[in-house]
């Protein structure tokens, strides 16, 4: 039967005789909602989680669709059996909103028990959907089926809207408490997204739909607000696959929302009434095509750019997570290196130390000569194999300290008056001062600091051909710190040696020129003692030539 | 194991689908629902709805509301009732489920016309004037 006071449509969705919102309200969002749905899909048609958004879209869009042609069609037939599916997409569409941010969240798929209840929930929709409980009449005259709605099947669709957005709620907050902050604002776009959805979609059709019925509302023309609902969803869902690469999306999205700008543009066309505003419509369609291609096009390049860039920086991230590999390897392969020289140094040590004292008897000179050779380069390669080892136990975390309260002023003056005899040796001068406002009581490990101080006279007088090196322990009391400052008139640093001195092998350009036996480990091994206790060593210089100043700083005890 | 994953939707869309053809058979198939549409009405005997024939609402015309089983029009009217003579009233072949409203101000807040019928003239009297 025919609604006869109203114009037949022409190609089923295209009438004269409707509010102008009503193309641009369906149409776009249709097809926005399509779009990105089918592109979302198309990008994993395997993963859940695209196949749930898929469903709620298409599904948005053939209520979209099936609402526009029962709003223009004037056969009674079809539009009843249209308007009785209203319920049954509006079921579905609540239990995909929960699945979709139940997926979202949880990253896994719904249990059996939740399904049942869906089931369970969506039964009583099925069931009525062809009754009278839903639909029982039609109204020729008006062209509709609002007085004949029943009201307990819509407010029972509608309640199903009302318990998605609840439980939506309650699954957002759960989520939102237990994550991090960069999932929590994800969380929070996508539900404030489908919450508003719900809201709209449910609530504003609903009343629009229940007071139409009741005579209040002329018709039923505001329910076509409540669609703009899936435009807030979808733009939402944008800021996620723009910000934080949700569903992997990336260009195709970024062409996804241009043809929707374009849909929408185009969709003017539905209600321009003046051959003024066809030419406005039609240039504006025009213009955002061509910026679109444009646009779609710099997105496009720097997509790549950026993608170029990601697969830069996980190739390095896979090289130096191979090179770490490698240095622990090194360190260990160099740690099992000097234990085993280790046994056999003290041996050689011990020995000619035993007969240079003439343990075994008088030896000619030429032999004493020999062996206090042999005894220096032992002494000295047994030095160069602690290095090694400190370092190797430094880079594995081994390295262990022993916290006690000692003056770190005595410490100083008692390395000072050991290392005195070597100085004076090499014809240098080694003098020691303090200038102490406290006692100097510093908590740390005695042996380590000892070992950081003799560390740096030590380097001292490995490159201070002539003059005299200077040891200076103050404190400051407002910075509550103890300083010991060794001074020398060595070869002094340029600024660039400055900056790479305390690290691993660093050696000045022109150490060769003064001392060839250098490991380059003792500074980077002091600095890292020292950093461990809660102080530091730092060096300073004027220049090559002009002397060098490397200080100690350990934390004070007041 | 492909069954086991999907059973949920294929449930799901079973359901649907039946739930979609029962629809399309009640409403397409049978035509079993009922319609609405303005009757023919006498404002000089029965308290008519009144309709406006224009948006400006210059003209305006008198009907009542009739309610009927669809089936039943169609067999009648066939798809215009516009035409169609056995649609302006209930008649006597139009069936049980045949219900003329008319306008009552006291339920409804729309305009309804002034009864002009002479005091003396009873109930049956007006539904005899009614079928002549």
């Amino acid at each position: 039967m025919i609604c006869h006071l109203y114009p037949e449509p022409s190609y089923f969705i295209f009438s004269s005789d409707v509010p102008e919102l009503l193309y641009y309200s369906h149409i776009p969002t249709a097809i926005i909602s399509l779009l990105i749905g089918i592109f979302i899909l198309t990008r994993g048609p395997k993963i859940l989680i695209n196949q749930i958004l898929f469903g709620i879209s298409s599904l948005f869009a053939i209520w979209t669709f099936i609402n526009l042609v029962a709003w223009v069609n004037i056969e009674s037939n079809t539009i009843l059996f249209l308007w009785s599916l209203f319920g049954i997409l509006f079921g579905l569409i609540s239990i995909l909103c929960i699945s979709f941010i139940y997926v979202f969240v949880n990253k896994r798929a719904l249990p059996s028990s939740i399904k049942t209840v869906f089931i369970l929930l969506l039964l009583p929709i099925f069931l009525f959907a062809a009754s009278d409980l839903n639909l029982k009449g039609f109204n020729i005259s008006d062209c509709d089926a609002f007085g004949f709605e029943g009201v307990l099947y819509s407010a029972y669709y509608t309640l199903l809207g009302i318990v998605a957005m609840i439980w939506i709620f309650f699954i957002i907050m759960l989520a939102y408490r237990k994550t991090d902050s960069v999932s929590k604002r994800k969380i929070l776009y996508m539900g404030m997204g489908i919450e508003l959805f719900l809201f709209s979609f449910f609530v504003i059709i609903f009343l629009a739909s229940y007071l139409s019925g009741l005579g209040v509302l002329k018709d039923s023309s505001i329910e076509m607000y409540g669609l703009f609902g899936m435009l807030i969803f979808m733009g939402f869902l944008s800021h996620n696959i723009v910000e934080f690469k949700t569903f992997n999306v990336g260009l195709i999205a970024s062409q996804a929302l241009v043809i929707a700008l374009i849909a929408l543009v185009a969709s003017q066309f539905f209600f321009v009434d003046t051959s003024t505003a066809f030419a406005l419509t039609a240039i504006t369609t025009f213009l955002a095509i061509g910026f679109g291609f444009f646009l779609v096009k710099s997105v496009k390049r720097e997509v790549k750019q950026r993608e170029q860039i990601e697969q830069l920086a996980s190739g390095l991230e896979q090289a130096n997570d191979q090179l770490k590999v490698l240095d622990k390897m090194k360190s260990e392969f160099v740690s099992i290196a000097s234990h085993q020289l280790r046994s056999p140094l003290t041996a050689i040590r011990g020995y000619s130390s035993m007969l240079l004292e003439g343990s075994f008897g008088p030896l000619p000179q030429k032999a004493k000569e020999a062996i206090d050779h042999i005894n220096e380069s032992s002494r000295f390669m047994a030095s160069s194999v602690e290095d090694y080892l400190n370092v190797s136990r430094i880079q594995a975390g081994n390295m262990k300290y022993e916290y006690s309260d000692f003056n770190v002023c005595d410490l100083a003056s008692r390395v000072a008056d050991d290392t005195r005899a070597v100085a004076l040796k090499k014809g240098l001068l080694l003098t020691f001062k303090s200038d102490m406002h406290k006692k100097g009581i510093v908590h740390a490990d005695i042996g380590k600091t000892r070992q950081v101080i003799d560390n740096l006279i030590n380097n001292s007088l490995k490159y201070t051909p002539k003059g005299s090196i200077n040891i200076l322990v103050y404190d400051d009391v407002k910075q509550k710190k103890v300083f010991v400052d060794v001074s020398d008139t060595g070869i002094g640093m340029n600024p660039r040696t400055l900056d790479n001195m305390f690290g691993k092998f660093e050696r000045a350009s022109n150490a060769n020129e003064v001392n060839v036996t250098g490991t380059g480990l003792g500074l980077y091994i002091a600095r890292k003692m020292a950093r461990e206790m809660g102080g530091d060593v730092y060096a300073t210089s004027e220049g090559e030539g002009k002397g060098s100043t490397f200080t100690i700083e350990l934390p004070l005890m007041m | 194991m492909h069954l086991k994953k999907y059973f949920f939707i294929y449930i799901l869309i079973i359901l649907a689908s039946l739930s979609v053809g029962a629809s399309f058979y009640r409403f397409v198939i049978l035509n079993d629902y009922i319609v609405e549409y303005e009757g023919e009405c006498d404002p000089r005997f029965n308290s008519c709805f009144i309709g406006c024939s224009d948006e400006s609402c210059t003209n305006t015309y008198y009907y009542s509301k009739i309610k009927r089983e669809a089936t039943e029009l169609l067999s009648k009217c066939g798809n215009n009732i516009l035409e169609c003579e056995s649609a302006e009233s209930c008649q006597e072949d139009s069936g049980s489920s045949c219900i003329t409203n008319y306008c009552e101000p006291s339920e409804t807040e729309t305009e309804c016309s002034d009864l002009q019928r002479e005091p003396t003239q009873s109930t049956e009297e007006i539904e005899i004037i009614n079928e002549i």
